[in-house]
């Protein structure tokens, strides 16, 4: 082990630690007091995954030995119990494990939707749209149960209905279509994020919309990069987004945004440079440059960025 | 110029960093830790956890791009390649006090890298250890506990490929664990050698038994040892309960977890249960044996606790889940009983079937 205890008592001698407060500390240090917090979360958030793998695995291999509606609805069922048992919790002490008993109910509510959907054709060609079902009921329980986990589903099973449907369409079967979807899927969930700010009191999924929005909008410029004619622009679009995350980054102390703001804007200057320079020398040379260039960039933004915060 | 942060240096950042940590969760005041800095001055620059990542990618790939140029002008990249690296990462932590930034830790390693691909490929399992020097000698230099559990998770591989059996490889991997285990019921002084300690408890379990499998498999036979492998395993994971339980290190708990883990998959060769049904009930019974310990340890405020800390792993969960999510979605049309029949997928947000 690894003890911080002769400088906490040190600490406390000179007068900067209270003695109850070094107490508390160095019961820490000496482990009288050790939280299994993690340990226990962790343990739960696996046990859900497997439960939700094998349940995935069920509706896939074993229709005929149990039959549609009844796997249908024991599926159900166990996804009810799951959001009742949330719901009873609701109101009491949160107990470290409910939010994972909630995130199996919605986990088990979509490998359900998805069966039904399959088995029934209840959407008909239309059958993507249960994605769109499922954005909407997760979203719904996200708000109802105030869940960040719920969210994250409902802005995944949005995008994924995004993506589906440019398959079914066949309509957009490119990079600039794919590129399009996820401009479209980042700009609805920053409106969603706008309206969510407006009407909700509470902050605590701005990270999750302002994540899932910046690496989509990211992502997509870089796909845009696939097509030859568009190139030059995608990357100055990058490039344009690139600041702008760094701004938002800088003026709301989210550092993640400052480093997607480098990495990504990094990526699309070697990405520029290399469309117009062919000789593999000059772009060796330049990659090594523009990667030394990037990290004194970042080091000294950071240091900065360190400052300001404290 | 020097070597790296001393003994008191070293501390003084783990204080930083755990002042930070208690804050977060609500044990020490913003001004506690204020003045816990204060006191604690520590002139080393370091990264956060992302940020390293992200110097170290980004460093990974100048190098990388150095490496090629170097080939490009028919210059011996290994050695220039692993020479500039070299001196600038040593010139960063000797004049610029660099330490955990990510970016002499990809110096190093990627000069070393640079050293053995440009000498000629021999396809012997002796080339394993060229890399287990490789992260000896870098984890050794800049203290990173990541490199030195590399390389010895690299030396039960060699151990596997070399024997091709089973037993050397996971005794090799239990063993470390066991030593390692053992050093961290002891007191160090740098954080730094109970982060390696710990890294080693935590990964040897894991190389040894994947090393083992590797090796039964590559030798095309499995001699039915499945019983021992679960007797020693679980053995091994009691073992490391207990004292985990009697000197409490987190480490020690995952240790034991992942040896009970190992031993747990094992047994699936003995009971010829369904996968998903194997999945349904490992998963009811990690959620149940969460659920029991949260109930058991709600009320105490000794010992071992379960007392809300920030949740740091959140953001992995989050990230795990919805990338299993993404994973899952499906990828086809739905099948339509009248166009085609079987083939397809459906599911969504964690779910999902093949058809």
């Amino acid at each position: 082990v690894f003890s911080l205890e002769p400088e906490l008592r040190s600490l406390a001698a000179g007068g900067l630690l209270g003695e109850e407060e070094a107490a508390r500390l160095v019961a820490l240090e000496r482990r009288e007091v050790f939280s299994l917090f993690a340990e226990i979360r962790t343990l739960a958030w696996l046990g859900v995954m497997l439960i939700a793998g094998g349940v995935g695995i069920i509706v896939s291999k074993h229709l005929d030995d149990i039959g549609p509606i009844t796997l249908a609805a024991i599926i159900g069922f166990a996804s009810a119990g799951c959001y009742v048992f949330a719901f009873w919790h609701r109101k009491r002490a949160l107990s470290i494990i409910d939010d994972f008993v909630l995130l199996l109910g919605a986990l088990l509510l979509s490998a359900d939707v998805g069966y039904i959907e399959h088995q029934f054709h209840l959407l008909g060609s239309g059958w993507p749209r249960h994605l769109l079902l499922l954005a909407v009921l997760h979203a719904a329980g996200a708000y109802f149960f105030d869940s960040r986990a719920l969210l994250s589903l409902s802005i995944s099973s949005l995008a994924a209905w995004l993506g589906i449907e440019r398959r079914v369409g066949d309509v957009f079967d490119s990079s600039l279509d794919t590129a399009l979807r996820g401009f479209l899927c980042a700009a609805t969930i920053v409106v969603w994020r706008i309206v969510d700010h407006r009407l909700r009191r509470s902050r605590s999924f701005a990270g999750i919309f302002d994540h899932f929005a910046a690496n989509l909008a990211f992502w997509s410029a870089l796909t845009l990069t696939a097509e030859d004619h568009l190139r030059t622009a995608a990357c100055l679009l990058a490039l344009v987004l690139a600041f702008a995350a760094g701004i938002y980054g800088w003026k709301r102390r989210a550092e993640a945004f400052v480093i997607y703001g480098w990495g990504y804007g990094t990526i699309a200057v070697d990405i520029l440079f290399a469309q117009f320079v062919r000789d593999e020398v000059l772009i060796s040379l330049f990659l090594v440059a523009s990667t030394i260039a990037s990290i004194v960039g970042l080091i000294a933004v950071h240091a900065r960025y360190t400052r300001g915060v404290r | 110029m020097s070597a790296g942060p001393s003994v008191n240096e070293e501390r003084g950042w783990a204080l930083r960093g755990r002042a930070a940590e208690w804050a977060g969760d609500g044990i020490l005041t913003a001004e506690g830790r204020r003045r816990i800095e204060a006191a604690v001055p520590f002139d080393w620059r370091v990264s956060g956890l992302m940020l390293r990542l992200v110097f170290f990618a980004l460093t990974s790939v100048g190098i990388i791009a150095f490496y090629g140029l170097m080939k490009l002008m028919m210059l011996p990249a290994g050695i220039v390649t692993a020479v500039a690296a070299i001196a600038c990462a040593e010139m960063l932590i000797g004049r610029r006090r660099f330490y955990r930034t990510g970016i002499e830790s990809a110096l190093w390693i990627g000069a070393l890298f640079a050293i053995i691909f440009s000498l000629p490929s021999s396809g012997k399992p002796e080339a394993i250890l060229v890399f287990v020097a490789a992260f000896a000698i870098a984890g050794f230099r800049l203290r990173i506990a990541v490199f030195g559990a590399i390389a010895a998770c690299l030396l039960v591989i060699y151990v596997a490929v070399k024997t091709e059996v089973f037993w050397p490889a996971a005794a090799a991997g239990l063993a470390l664990t066991l030593l390692a285990s053992l050093a961290l019921t002891r007191t160090w002084r740098r954080p730094s050698t109970d982060e390696l300690f710990a890294f080693l408890a935590v990964m040897m379990p894991l190389a040894g038994y994947v090393g083992g499998k590797l090796a039964d498999r590559s030798a095309s036979h499995s001699d039915g040892h499945e019983a021992g492998i679960i007797l020693v395993f679980l053995l091994a994971g009691a073992v490391l309960l207990e004292m985990a339980l009697r000197g409490p290190h987190h480490a020690l708990f995952i240790a034991s977890a992942l040896c009970l883990a190992a031993a747990r998959f094992e047994s699936r060769e003995l009971v010829s249960f369904r996968l998903e049904n194997e999945l349904i009930v490992d998963g009811l019974a990690l959620m149940a044996l969460a659920f029991v310990l949260s109930r058991f340890l709600r009320h105490r405020t000794t010992g071992l606790v379960a007392t809300s800390t920030a949740d740091r792993l959140e953001l992995v969960r989050l990230v795990t889940t919805v990338a299993l999510a993404q994973a899952q979605q499906p990828s086809a049309p739905a099948p339509d009983s009248q166009v085609e029949s079987g083939g397809g997928r459906f599911g969504g947000a964690g779910a999902t079937g093949d058809y």
